[in-house]
């Protein structure tokens, strides 16, 4: 049976003449990577909120490990780490200084060791004491992801974690985000515009629009199930052009490049499509899906993501 | 909540702008002082000049309790400004920093949150206040020593050495309730802006709008009079009144702590139900 971490029941929420949430439902269980995936405006960054008891839903309901939200908020915060959008801290203050307010204004005594611990777990050990408004993007993220668990929460919702970060910040955000639900069974909850950092991640998710729910599930079996793009390569590109119009499968070339194939399959499929090509005697240098996850989502959303 | 409050100290006095207002008292105080130095005697008799037919002067009327009296009547209308500077950004300077998004998603209420910025914030101002008193008074009686008082109000009141410490420290006090106002309207004010300047603005113009009210002697500003709070801050004067209007004191003390009770309540009852969007 599995346990649900986070229940949310028909939320609403109204901002002036806008509806950000129109009965916006889905759930995560514990143990999750659960991506939380949805356009701009959809009501992502409302429904985080809402969560973090920053503002209110007008209607609705939100269950943290079974405990309602509006009736217990201050204690379910104990269990719930959160870093939304970008974390902004005290710039005038250190680092160290920092999480020690955080820390005490939660309820905890001030713990120095297990500050130290997070400083180095998320690398910023030796800038312990520089005042976070010389950070970098980067550091405060690292820094924002340490806050989150001072007081050992089991779920994180993490908004955009790899916000401003490089190309090497975002992996290690992406180690550090894997490790917490690997090594410390942390429940995530994970919102990020970067799908295939989703997709790389997450073993469940849902897709919102307009301020409802359009699909929830299991990542991969969501994903195999849409027509993907698969990208093969191959040095014999007469014989792989012609087994694909024998068999009625649209493929586009590389003009740069053509020896490499694009064709829409159902991702299903794809094993068997290796089968036969190999039958035929083709050589495949690699064969491999392409956005599956950015392919789906922009089928469910009828929106352009970068 | 002990904690709360000291976490709220700490972010206060962590800011190089809260220590303007401290050096603005000691300098302003420093500049009356040598001002009074030099030209003081000067003024005392262009003062005393209409009383000095009937009386006959003796002694060091120019003393540290007269100086003292001076600067508290020059600087208590400035003192509210330099609390507000402060107060303002309580609540404003957060909600434009963004570190709510990290605060109140911690295991803290909004209440407590308020509570421990109402009294940190009452903490701060009391201190520029008892600064103000040091400087003014005790700085003043050991650089031009001590004698009897004159205070001039509806009536030439002369007080005895041994009957004014007394008076200075209930005006004190009632300076400290005062500046809790202030801090409070300043801190109701922070908690609707997005930014620090605005409640600024805000509790400045207020009070300015208010003074002028309740200084101007027209009929048509008559009723409304009673209900400003800018006509009780400058009340700390009934205490150099020969005889005490009890009546009068208990009123403005009424008005002032009804002032800040009402003003916290309403940052309360809003601050609960904001939105944190920013």
């Amino acid at each position: 049976m599995l346990e649900s971490a986070i229940k949310v029941n028909q939320l609403f929420k109204r901002f002036g003449e806008f509806n950000a949430l129109n009965g916006l439902s889905f759930e995560v269980y514990k143990g999750d990577i659960f991506g939380f995936l949805g356009p701009n405006g959809a009501g992502k960054s409302t429904t985080i909120r809402i969560l973090a008891s920053l503002i209110k839903a007008d209607r609705g309901d939100v269950f943290l490990f079974g405990k309602n939200l509006n009736l217990q908020s201050k204690n379910i915060r104990n269990n719930i780490g959160f870093l939304i959008e970008r974390p902004d801290f005290y710039n005038y203050l250190s680092a160290k200084t920092n999480l020690e307010i955080l820390q005490q204004t939660g309820g905890l005594a001030k713990d120095t060791r297990k500050i130290e611990e997070l400083l180095e777990w998320v690398g910023l050990k030796g800038r312990e004491k520089d005042k976070v408004g010389t950070f970098s993007q980067g550091m405060k993220q690292r820094l924002g992801l340490a806050q989150t668990l001072l007081h050992n929460p089991g779920i994180l919702v993490l908004d955009e974690p790899s916000n401003g970060l490089d190309p090497q910040g975002i992996k290690d955000m992406r180690n550090l985000i894997i490790s917490l639900n690997k090594d410390q069974n942390k429940t995530i909850f994970l919102s990020s515009h970067l799908l295939w950092e989703i997709e790389l991640m997450a073993n469940r998710m849902v897709i919102i629009k307009d301020g409802k729910h359009v699909i929830e599930g299991n990542v991969s079996e969501l994903v195999s199930t849409h027509v993907a793009k698969v990208e093969i390569e191959t040095n014999e590109t007469e014989r792989l052009n012609l087994f694909l119009k024998q068999n009625n499968i649209s493929f586009s070339v590389s003009v740069e490049r053509p020896q490499l194939f694009q064709l829409s399959y159902a991702a299903t499929g794809v094993p068997d499509l290796i089968k036969q090509i190999n039958a035929a005697n083709i050589s495949i240098y690699s064969i491999k899906p392409l956005k599956a996850l950015e392919d789906y989502f922009l089928s469910k959303t009828d929106v352009h993501v970068n | 909540m002990f904690t709360l409050i000291k976490l709220e100290l700490y972010k206060i006095f962590s800011k190089p702008r809260t220590y303007i207002a401290y050096g603005a008292i000691l300098l302003l105080v420093l500049a009356i002082q040598l001002a009074i130095k030099i030209d003081g005697q000067n003024i005392l008799d262009f003062m005393t000049q209409s009383l000095q037919d009937s009386f006959d002067f003796s002694g060091n009327l120019l003393n540290g309790f007269l100086i003292a009296f001076v600067i508290l009547n020059t600087l208590f209308i400035h003192v509210p400004f330099l609390v507000v500077l402060i107060a303002a950004d309580s609540i404003a300077g957060e909600t434009s920093a963004g570190t709510y998004r990290l605060i109140l998603t911690r295991s803290v209420s909004r209440a407590q949150l308020v509570f421990a910025k109402f009294i940190a914030n009452i903490f701060y101002s009391t201190t520029l206040v008892i600064i103000l008193g040091i400087l003014s008074l005790g700085l003043s009686v050991i650089l031009f020593g001590k004698g009897d008082l004159i205070v001039i109000r509806s009536m030439v009141n002369i007080f005895a050495e041994d009957d004014i410490w007394w008076r200075f420290m209930y005006a004190f006090a009632f300076g400290v309730l005062s500046m809790a106002m202030m801090s409070t309207l300043a801190l109701f004010f922070s908690a609707f802006a997005q930014n620090s300047i605005t409640p600024i603005i805000l509790t400045m113009s207020v009070t300015i709008a208010f003074t002028v009210f309740s200084s101007l002697n027209f009929s048509i500003f008559e009723w409304i009079r009673p209900f400003l709070f800018t006509s009780y801050l400058g009340n700390w004067r009934d205490f150099f009144d020969y005889e005490l209007n009890m009546d009068e004191i208990y009123l403005s003390l009424f008005a002032i702590i009804a002032h800040i009770v009402i003003l916290y309540f309403a940052t309360l009852f809003y601050f609960k139900r904001k939105d944190i969007v920013g």
